[in-house]
């Protein structure tokens, strides 16, 4: 579980601190909506092109492979 | 956009760990999908961004045969090759990618049409091996053990 929590740490998605024998975790400096956006980012160029792929479909419509 | 020609909705899905999967229905038989995917006149129509240049410099569809498409963006020149494992027509193909950025990170892309009747269920599968060697003609990736620290793999391009 420590090494999880460590983990999550480093990467700033959590602070922890300690008290006394437990340690409890806040989230982090780091927020996820940079992770989103760049997923996002992805997705939407995925979607282009295979719009683009599409539209070829489109344009050779008729004629015969 | 072809709002026609497709439904616009791409599905993406992770079936596996290390895998990842397109899924988008076009209007068109299966084998013009095929055609569409495997000629090299007709994959620099629809490869890369809108903007890009794609060049086709290798491309031998059979088992075996290698692939390579040279894409040129506002920005950078990006490196895409690979070897063909099976094809199919017009079922689909399997075969490996990988970008120039990233030597060694070789990937397996299963990529199948299903015929709906006039429409064409496209699915692309993308499976990653934690680290390969570099693609060799038909050769199995090699699955390397995943490094515990491994450092941020650059970014790839947008495409």
């Amino acid at each position: 579980m420590k090494k999880h929590v460590r983990i999550l740490e480093k990467a700033e998605l959590v602070s922890t601190e300690k008290v006394g024998r437990s340690r409890t975790c806040t989230l982090g400096q780091r927020d996820l909506t940079e992770v989103r956006d760049w997923v996002e980012d992805y997705r939407q160029a995925l979607e282009a092109r295979l719009d683009r792929f599409g539209e070829l479909l489109e344009r050779t419509k008729g004629e015969q492979p | 956009m072809s709002g026609q020609t497709s439904t616009n909705q791409t599905e993406i899905t992770t079936p596996a760990d290390r895998e990842i999967r397109i899924e988008r229905v076009f209007e068109a038989e299966r084998e013009r999908v095929f055609d569409a995917f495997t000629s090299p006149e007709l994959v620099p129509q629809w490869w890369g961004a809108r903007d890009d240049v794609t060049t086709v410099e290798e491309m031998d569809v059979q088992p075996g045969g290698r692939w390579k498409y040279v894409c040129s963006g506002p920005e950078s020149d990006d490196v895409f090759s690979g070897v063909y494992r099976e094809v199919t027509p017009p079922e689909g193909l399997i075969y490996t990618f990988e970008w120039g950025g990233m030597p060694g990170h070789v990937i397996v892309e299963h990529v199948s049409f299903d015929d709906l009747g006039g429409w064409t269920s496209c699915s692309r599968g993308a499976r990653r091996s934690a680290r390969t060697q570099t693609a060799t003609a038909g050769g199995a990736p090699v699955p390397g053990r995943r490094r515990a620290r491994a450092a941020p793999p650059p970014r790839p391009p947008r495409r």
